[in-house]
Order: C-alpha cells, then sequence, then structure tokens
C-alpha cells in the first residue's frame, strides 16, 4: 500500500527558507535533541567571526533553565550578522530583542558553541496569556508538521504554556 | 573606474544616472531613501573584477565527517559540482562558476569567491548559504550595487540522513537553490527552485525555472537578456498606498511564472519575459512558518533605518482587477509594459498558501505532480495550508484548473483515503494536451489563491531503469524502458557520454570514475523525469575498475604575484585530462585547459597581484573522479619579479600560422630591443620582426596547424614565462594568376594579342580546390569576362575565359579574379 507514511515522509522534506534549508522538528524531538533548555533574556550582542564565518553572539541571561546545567549565563550563535564592515547574510535566522523574555532551546556543539535548535524552530518568546499563565510563542506554524520518519507531529509549540512544557520535559525524563 | 561611496553621495548619483539593475525579483535589496524614489540597489558580485566572468568555488576538502550509507565524499562532490553547473546553463545571465579547487577550513584568500562548508549546524538545519559584503554601495563602469566579496553555502558534518543522500532530488534541489543565495538570489513565489521546497515545482531533470533564470539574469544580464526579453512593470496599490512586498507574477496556461516583489512604494518590474501574452496577478506574501523567518520568509529589503517590513495581507488580484484571469498583458522583445497596476483590498490575514502537490509512480511518491497526456484519470494529492482539516477539505475549498485544457473530474478536491487531511484531485488529460507545467486556483471564504506550476502534463513516464551491466570494453549497457526520450545518463553527478541508444537499451560510456567507486546510475527524459522517481535513485550502480589515478606535476612550479602564464601539466600513470582543476585560492584562476598529447595539457593561468605566498595544493576533476596534489604550485614572496606575456591583452587578436603576432610583455625594467628578444614556438624559433617599447611582434612560423601552441620567450637572458597562443585557421589569399596563355598554351604576346571575344586561358594559383565554375569572376575594369570553366590541374586550376567584346583594348589590359569576395593582383594581357 502506498501509505500514509510514506506521503508522509515526503512532506517530511525540508522546509526552505531563504539562504536556509531546515527540517521542521517536533516539540518533542527538540526536547531530546538540545543540550539545554533555558528562559532569560539577551543582554547583550556583538557580531564575531569563527573562521570563515560571521555570527551574531548574544549574551543571554538565563532565568530558569528546564534541562541542562550552568553556568546562568550563556553565549548564544546565531549565524550571520555584522563583524567590523562585513555583513553576512543568512535570512532565515533569528534575531533577539535586547531585554526581551525568550525560551530557547539550545543546542551546544563540540566546539563548544551554542546555537538555537532549528535555526529558529527552537526560539520561543515568553509572555503571560490571558489566564496568567507563562506561555511560549512562535510564528504561525503549518498545522501538518511532520518528523523525518513520517510520523505526523501535532505542532503544539505555536503556544505552549510554561506548564505543559514543564510537563513534557518531565515525561521526557531531562528535567533538571 | 570603480568608486565606493557614502550614501549622500550614493544616491545623488544613482538619481542622476539611473539604475541600470533595477529590478523587481526576489533579490538581497538595499534602499537608499525612506521616502522615494525607491530603486533597488542589489547585492551582487562584481563580475568585472574577475577574469572571464569567472566567480571559483571551492569545497571543504575534507568533506562531511558523516554519510549515508554508501554514500562517499566523491558522489557527493560530484553532485556540488553538477548543482554548480546548472547556473552555468543560463545563457542571459553572464555570470559563470567555476570550481576552484579544494580548501582547509579557513582558507585565506582574496578574489570574490562561493565556499562550500562543512561544519557542525545544530539539528533541524539542513543547509544554509548566503553572500557577505563590505557594506559599501559601489559604482562601477556605471553600474551601482552592493559587491559580494565571498559567499558561503554551509553543509552539516553529519549527512547521514539516508532520506538525503548524495544522489538524491532532494539534496541535489537544496544545493541547486542555497547555491541561487550565494549568487544573490532571494526567495521567489513562482515554484522555481528559488521557492521552497512545498511550493517548487523544478526537479533534478529541469532544475530551473523561467523564474530562476529571469532573477539570475535580471541580476547578471547579457545583452540578449536586455534585447530579447520584454518586462511588465506597474504599481500595487491599496487604498491609494503603495504595498511594499507583495509578489507579481505573470504566467502563461502552459508555461512557468515568473515574478517579481514590489519596492516599499508598490512599484515591480518582471523582467525576462519571452514576448508573448501573460495573465498577471497580485498576491501577498504568506507568513513565514515555523521555523522560517518572520514576518515573511525574505531577509528583508534594507533602508536607511533597518529593514523594510511588508505592507499588509490583501485580496488575491488579476490584472485589471478581481479573481478570474480574463485579461492578458501583452510582452515584446526589449519594451516594458509599464501599464500593469493594481487596486487591491485589504484582508486581515493570508489564510490560503503553500500548496504542495505529489503524484505517485508506484511506492514513489514525486514533485511536483506530472500527469501524461492521454491519462483518462490522474491522481494529485496536496496540501496546502488552510485548506484541510483532519477529515478533509475546509468546508466551502473549491479547486479550479487555470486555463487548462485538462478536466478537472467530480467531486473536485476531495480527502485523501489514506491520510484523510491531505487532500486529492483527479484529472482527465487529453491525448493531445501540450506538455508542460500547469496552474490551480483554490478558493475559500472569498480568498483566492493561486499555485502556479501545480501539476506538470508530459508526453510519457519516467524512464525505467531494470538493469546497469557491468562495463564491456568501457561500455555499460542499461537496460530498461522509455530509454530513448532525449536521454541524459548520469552517475552520480556526471553525465555518461550515450553511444547508442533504443527506448530498452542504452549504451553508455561513463564518465571517469575513482577506481572501486560504486556510482549511482539515473537516466533523465528531456521532460524533467528520471528513473530515480521510480526507483528512487538507489537501485542501479555502476562499480569502477580502471586502475588508479595518476600522479601530476606542473611546470613552472614557482610563480610570483601578478603574472599570467600557461602552465604545463604532465601525468605518470593513466592518462587522463582533467575538466577542471583549481589550486584552491581565488588568486590563481585557470582560464583554460587544453589537452596537447598523452599525459601533457597545457593550463591558462593569472595569479592575482595580492596573491600570498606559500605552497597551493592542485585539485583536478573529470567526471566524477578526483585527484590532487600537494604543493604543486607555489607561490613567491611579492618581492619576486617576473617577465610575463599579457595573454588578457592579446584575448581578441587573432593569430596564425604565417602571420604575425604582437606579444606585450610586462614586468620590464627597460624597453624590449630586438637583437635580444627571442621568441620560440612549439619549440620553433620565431623571428621577431619588431620591438615597440613593451611589445614585440613575432612571425608565427608557417605550417603550424590551427590550435594551441606553447610560447617561449627570452628577453635580453631572462626567461619570460610561457605564454599560450591559440592559432586561428590563416585567413584565405587571394587567387593569383601566374600566366595568361592561348589554347594552345603559347603565353600571349603583345605582337600576337588575342580579339575581344576570344577565349583565352589563365593559369591560377590559390583557388580553393572545390572552386566551382560559377564562383569566379573575371573583370577588366568594370567589364565582366565569362569564366565558361575552372579546371583543376597539378599545379593549381586553369581557368577558360572568353574575353568580353566591351573589353577595353591595348597592350597591357588589367585582368582580374575574383573569388568569395577576394580579388588577384590584375594581370596584364593584351587584348585588341
Amino acid at each position: 500500500m502506498r501509505s500514509l507514511t510514506l506521503i508522509l515522509g515526503l512532506l517530511a522534506a525540508a522546509a526552505i527558507s531563504p539562504a536556509t534549508t531546515i527540517e521542521r522538528m517536533s516539540m518533542d524531538e527538540m526536547i531530546a535533541k538540545s543540550t539545554r533548555i533555558v528562559r532569560g533574556e539577551a543582554v547583550s550582542v556583538e557580531g564575531v567571526r569563527r573562521g570563515g564565518m560571521i555570527y551574531t553572539d548574544y549574551t543571554f541571561r538565563v532565568q530558569e533553565t528546564l534541562k541542562g546545567g550552568p553556568p546562568e549565563t550563556l553565549r548564544l550563535s546565531v549565524p550571520g550578522g555584522v563583524h567590523g564592515a562585513a555583513r553576512q547574510s543568512f535570512a532565515g535566522t533569528p534575531a533577539l530583542r535586547l531585554s526581551r523574555e525568550y525560551v530557547v532551546f539550545v543546542w551546544t556543539s563540540r566546539s563548544g558553541v551554542n546555537h538555537i535548535i532549528g535555526l529558529s524552530q527552537g526560539l520561543f518568546t515568553a509572555g503571560l496569556n490571558e489566564a496568567g499563565e507563562r506561555v511560549l510563542r512562535r510564528g504561525p506554524a503549518s498545522s501538518h508538521v511532520v518528523d523525518k520518519n513520517g510520523k505526523e507531529v501535532a505542532d503544539s509549540g505555536v503556544e505552549l504554556t510554561w506548564g505543559e512544557l514543564v510537563r513534557r520535559v518531565r515525561g521526557a525524563g531531562v528535567v533538571r | 573606474m570603480k568608486r565606493r561611496w557614502g550614501m549622500g553621495f550614493a544616491l545623488a548619483a544613482l538619481l542622476l544616472m539611473g539604475w541600470q539593475d533595477a529590478s523587481g525579483y526576489a533579490h538581497f535589496v538595499r534602499y537608499l531613501t525612506k521616502n522615494g524614489p525607491f530603486e533597488p540597489v542589489l547585492t551582487r558580485f562584481d563580475l568585472r573584477s574577475v577574469p572571464g566572468k569567472r566567480i571559483p568555488y571551492f569545497i571543504e576538502r575534507r568533506g562531511p565527517e558523516q554519510l549515508a550509507e554508501g554514500d562517499s565524499r566523491v558522489a557527493l562532490f560530484s553532485q556540488i559540482q553538477a548543482a554548480a553547473e546548472v547556473w552555468n546553463t543560463v545563457k542571459t545571465s553572464e555570470l559563470r562558476v567555476v570550481f576552484g579547487g579544494l580548501i582547509e577550513a579557513g582558507a585565506r584568500m582574496n578574489g570574490p569567491r562561493v565556499e562550500i562548508v562543512f561544519d557542525e549546524v545544530p539539528p533541524g538545519l539542513v543547509a544554509l548559504a548566503g553572500p557577505e559584503v563590505l557594506g559599501e554601495v559601489t559604482e562601477k563602469d556605471g553600474t551601482v550595487f552592493v559587491p559580494i566579496v565571498k559567499s558561503l553555502l554551509i553543509l552539516p558534518d553529519n549527512m547521514a540522513d539516508p532520506a538525503r543522500p548524495s544522489w538524491s532530488e532532494r539534496l541535489f534541489q537544496t544545493i541547486v537553490h542555497e547555491f541561487g543565495h550565494t549568487l544573490g538570489l532571494q526567495h521567489s513565489w513562482a515554484s522555481g527552485t528559488m521557492s521552497t521546497e512545498i511550493t517548487r515545482a523544478t526537479t533534478k531533470g529541469a532544475p530551473l525555472a523561467a523564474d530562476d533564470v529571469a532573477g539570475i539574469s535580471a541580476l547578471y544580464p547579457t545583452r540578449e537578456f536586455v534585447e530579447k526579453t520584454g518586462s511588465i512593470a506597474g504599481r500595487v496599490l491599496m487604498g491609494g498606498q503603495g504595498v511594499h512586498l507583495a509578489s507579481v507574477v505573470a504566467l502563461k496556461p502552459t508555461g512557468e511564472a515568473v515574478s517579481a516583489l514590489t519596492a516599499p512604494d508598490g512599484r515591480y518590474v518582471i523582467r525576462g519575459l519571452a514576448p508573448g501574452s501573460y495573465s498577471v496577478y497580485a498576491h501577498p506574501l504568506p507568513p513565514g512558518l515555523a521555523g522560517e523567518p518572520q514576518p515573511v520568509n525574505l531577509d528583508l529589503p534594507l533602508g536607511p533605518d533597518g529593514p523594510i517590513q511588508p505592507g499588509g495581507a490583501f485580496d488575491l488580484a488579476f490584472f485589471p482587477g478581481g479573481s478570474v484571469p480574463e485579461h492578458r498583458v501583452d510582452v515584446r522583445e526589449g519594451e516594458t509594459n509599464g501599464s500593469v497596476w493594481f487596486s487591491v483590498q485589504p484582508r486581515q490575514q493570508v489564510n490560503l498558501h503553500s500548496v504542495q502537490t505529489y503524484r505517485f509512480f508506484g511506492q514513489q511518491a514525486v514533485k511536483p505532480a506530472f500527469l501524461q497526456a492521454g491519462q483518462e484519470r490522474g491522481s494529485i494529492v496536496l496540501f496546502g495550508f488552510g485548506m484541510s482539516n483532519a477529515s478533509g477539505p475546509v468546508a466551502g475549498l473549491s479547486a479550479t484548473l487555470f486555463q487548462a485544457p485538462e478536466t478537472l473530474l467530480a467531486p473536485g478536491i476531495f480527502a485523501y483515503a489514506p491520510a484523510p487531511s491531505y487532500l486529492q484531485t483527479d484529472l482527465s488529460v487529453p491525448e493531445d494536451a501540450p506538455p508542460g507545467l500547469r496552474h490551480m486556483l483554490f478558493r475559500l471564504n472569498g480568498e483566492t489563491h493561486v499555485a502556479p506550476g501545480a501539476y506538470k502534463v508530459t508526453q510519457a513516464q519516467p524512464p525505467a531503469v531494470e538493469v546497469v551491466e557491468p562495463a564491456v570494453n568501457g561500455i555499460v549497457t542499461i537496460r530498461g524502458k522509455r530509454l530513448d526520450r532525449g536521454a541524459r545518463v548520469l552517475f552520480d553527478g556526471a553525465a555518461g557520454q550515450i553511444a547508442e541508444g533504443s527506448a530498452e537499451m542504452l549504451q553508455v560510456r561513463p564518465p571517469r570514475g575513482m577506481d572501486g567507486h560504486a556510482a549511482r546510475v539515473s537516466v533523465f527524459d528531456s521532460e524533467g523525469q528520471s528513473s530515480a522517481m521510480l526507483d528512487g535513485g538507489t537501485a542501479h550502480v555502476h562499480r569502477y575498475e580502471n586502475g588508479g589515478t595518476p600522479a601530476w606535476r606542473v611546470e613552472p612550479a614557482f610563480l610570483p604575484a601578478g603574472v599570467e602564464t600557461v602552465l604545463e601539466l604532465t601525468s605518470e600513470g593513466a592518462d587522463w585530462t582533467p575538466a577542471k582543476l583549481g589550486f584552491g585560492t581565488s588568486d590563481v584562476t585557470v582560464s583554460k585547459i587544453w589537452r596537447v598529447g598523452a599525459h601533457r595539457s597545457l593550463v591558462k593561468v593569472a595569479v592575482s597581484p595580492a596573491a600570498e605566498a606559500g605552497p597551493l595544493r592542485l585539485a583536478l576533476a573529470d567526471g566524477i573522479a578526483f585527484a590532487e596534489a600537494e604543493n604543486a604550485l607555489n607561490i613567491y614572496p611579492p618581492s619576486v619579479r617576473k617577465l610575463y606575456v599579457v595573454m588578457s591583452a592579446m584575448a581578441d587578436t587573432p593569430v596564425y600560422a604565417g602571420g604575425m603576432a604582437a606579444l606585450p610583455v610586462a614586468n620590464l625594467t627597460s624597453p624590449l630591443f630586438l637583437a635580444t628578444t627571442q621568441v620560440r614556438i612549439n619549440g620553433v624559433a620565431a623571428p621577431v620582426v619588431a620591438v615597440n617599447g613593451s611589445v614585440a611582434t613575432v612571425q608565427i612560423p608557417e605550417g603550424l596547424p590551427a590550435g594551441v601552441v606553447k610560447l617561449q620567450m627570452t628577453v635580453q637572458g631572462e626567461e619570460v614565462l610561457p605564454a599560450a597562443l591559440v592559432l586561428s585557421l590563416p585567413p584565405p589569399k587571394p587567387p593569383v594568376i601566374t600566366a595568361a596563355q592561348t589554347l594552345m598554351g603559347l603565353n600571349l604576346q603583345a605582337g600576337m594579342p588575342p580579339a575581344a571575344g576570344e577565349m583565352i586561358q589563365l593559369l591560377v594559383t590559390g583557388l580553393a580546390e572545390s572552386a566551382a565554375t560559377e564562383d569566379v569572376k573575371s573583370f577588366s575594369g568594370e567589364v565582366e569576362h565569362t569564366v565558361i570553366l575552372v579546371q583543376k590541374t597539378a599545379t593549381g586550376h586553369t581557368v577558360y575565359v572568353r574575353l568580353s567584346e566591351e573589353s577595353p583594348r591595348g597592350a597591357a589590359i588589367p585582368l582580374t579574379l575574383r573569388v568569395d569576395g577576394l580579388q588577384s593582383l590584375p594581370f596584364p594581357v593584351p587584348i585588341r
């Protein structure tokens, strides 16, 4: 049977942002693959060059950690930016606003660079909903998100309460 | 002349000179004004700064750390090269990208280039690419732009994803797409390779669409692009105000779409349209999906105050208004139809967008949906944002075809049974349906969405490969079905040479490969389909058994910065001539490779004045084979001076055996002297006939065949770096009359002149072997004699001429022969 899996597998093809190709990740995947999940705010920003690449590095002050350990301040690197007179554009990369509260799914590379998982997939703004609960918000998502094995994923990450995230992280057995 | 500008000066100049590159395509754009006029300053490579308008690309030598099972670095590199070559197929773009060699991470070089590197990237990220600029608006030769100093294309260190091996359509199209970004293209919404993978209707077999061709050509236009295509221009207004970043699309019912984005004041220009009539519509950009940038999937144009946000959402509108395509806009070559204005109605948000369509071939799902002419019921599976819920289509959703000859069968659009949140439509395709892309319209609650390239009609199903037999005498036999439909056979990323073929069998000489390498074999037809659509691309492999790779040597092996020369490349072992080679730096450019004998090639190179001293690694590629030679070439420190022939200054001067060549020599400390300047061409001494300052004029020895020759020179005992000359065929010479005779073979004499109206014979040299009687004319002044016959002889030709009754009379009347516009010197003939 040409199955649901087949078509979902195909639909799991990357979505392409300008200058980037991303593979959609479910919330559970992001929880599993992140090295840290933190809530906090960017307090400063600077462009740095590592090898041939320019990064925008944010100093991120951590207020709460759901996964992973210290430090309480981390340097978060986003590809592209301005360094001296040079400007490198990798559209599709997120820009953090200083002093705004975010929840970030962080992936630390072997060389120790902290990235946002899935480019901007792992970046949520944090705020309060009408009930006064802390919620995570991300841009509009296709209602059908599938993983690369063709498994359909309800992308509940569009708006998620902090409590629900905590439960899901605990469910994954990785809560701090 | 090149100038770098402050914003104020740049703007003033722009207003005076206009914007040669103004375009509405999705490029990386800056606007220099806050309030208009809004003319885009584009980010692009400065082709005038690189030899041959060729931008080199470099691949990080180590490759990714992990690859999918059965994959290899060599196979991946061949696919990267093939993806780069895709952009070289655009005839209306001046840009050419060339393989520049392999590099180590962090390699230092100066010239503009594209670097393909492998790096740690976070999960969920497959590739990224983009240009680096120095932030300066530059004016050069009348155009204003932001020059790209380098572009990066980053692939992950871990490429083990079984869904994305090197031979997959998915990875290939990703690399083509990302390459587009490195060259200065952003996203568009017209189903080309620069669209998202969701809406893209291109394939590995047909990787570029008209929209991509227009986009790259607008950045790097040839004269043909300017003169042979036309434009549609106008403005998109909402409530009397211009809409920024509206997408305006021109399309034909059975053709590809071409699009443009509006400037902040709503103006747009769709360039690169073939003459014809088009439907044109304007639509708002859809919101970025999860993981995509917000608010739209673009790197926003930059204004003096930073990124300029898009205008608000509105109802899609066809020109001149409404949601139904009823009117066509005419386009003529070299002209702009500038009257295509839209007045659009606001809506709260875009709900319908991002439609992707599929077709199943057996167990393989393929996109876009391919349907065959004559198919009574062909099914398309689709998904679009805002169109379905868990049980099927949203109530009220309708689908129609865009002026297509196909018929949408009842019940129209319905739930796809195996996965009801996906949708299905069935179509009937007439036998005589013209091949090509088709477009669909979707409507819901007053909102209209156009899906350009929603499906493609082809004349037959894709080629099917059943077996790839081991090579016999270097020829691989492929058996299957539909193999003869414009077939192209790829072994990984390189094409084989088809020696013989039929629908059931192809005999192919594979491209050069590495010994032991297993190459994936796919057959492509001329309609963008491939056998991989049926078998997934993994089923058929050719394993190379061809001995080792040769060792390579380069002579001269030491060069200073800032010279041009020709290197002699010799191989020991297998005899192969590399199709591409590079030294891993943009500071040494290779412009030509000539095979001049077994194991021997000449390579024309230029070394940048800014080249850094040190050893360089040579990388050679041919087909899917790679070879390297460490320290093949060394760059001297800048203090070293060498004489060289400035070949680039000779490029347009034809030279040939027996003719003269002017050789400009650089780095001289004193003028040339005739007595102390010697030249050898292919080892044969060539007389220097004149010198003038730094230019020596040399006579090319007779007898050298057309083609490349190596030129060696000494000046006052100092060796000049070797150079190459490409000899043309000698120009044709006029015929020479050697004798005028009676028909008895006696030379005409003044004492016994022939009478006007009598026949004589002329002995002639220099006529072509095949010279025909009707091609040869004979004259005395304005009077034409009659050529009766041209006859080949052992020493030349005999031309029989009847002297005209109108001929002038005298003891030495000049008589000439003319053939193919060439006229002999006059030969004196007595005529009474």
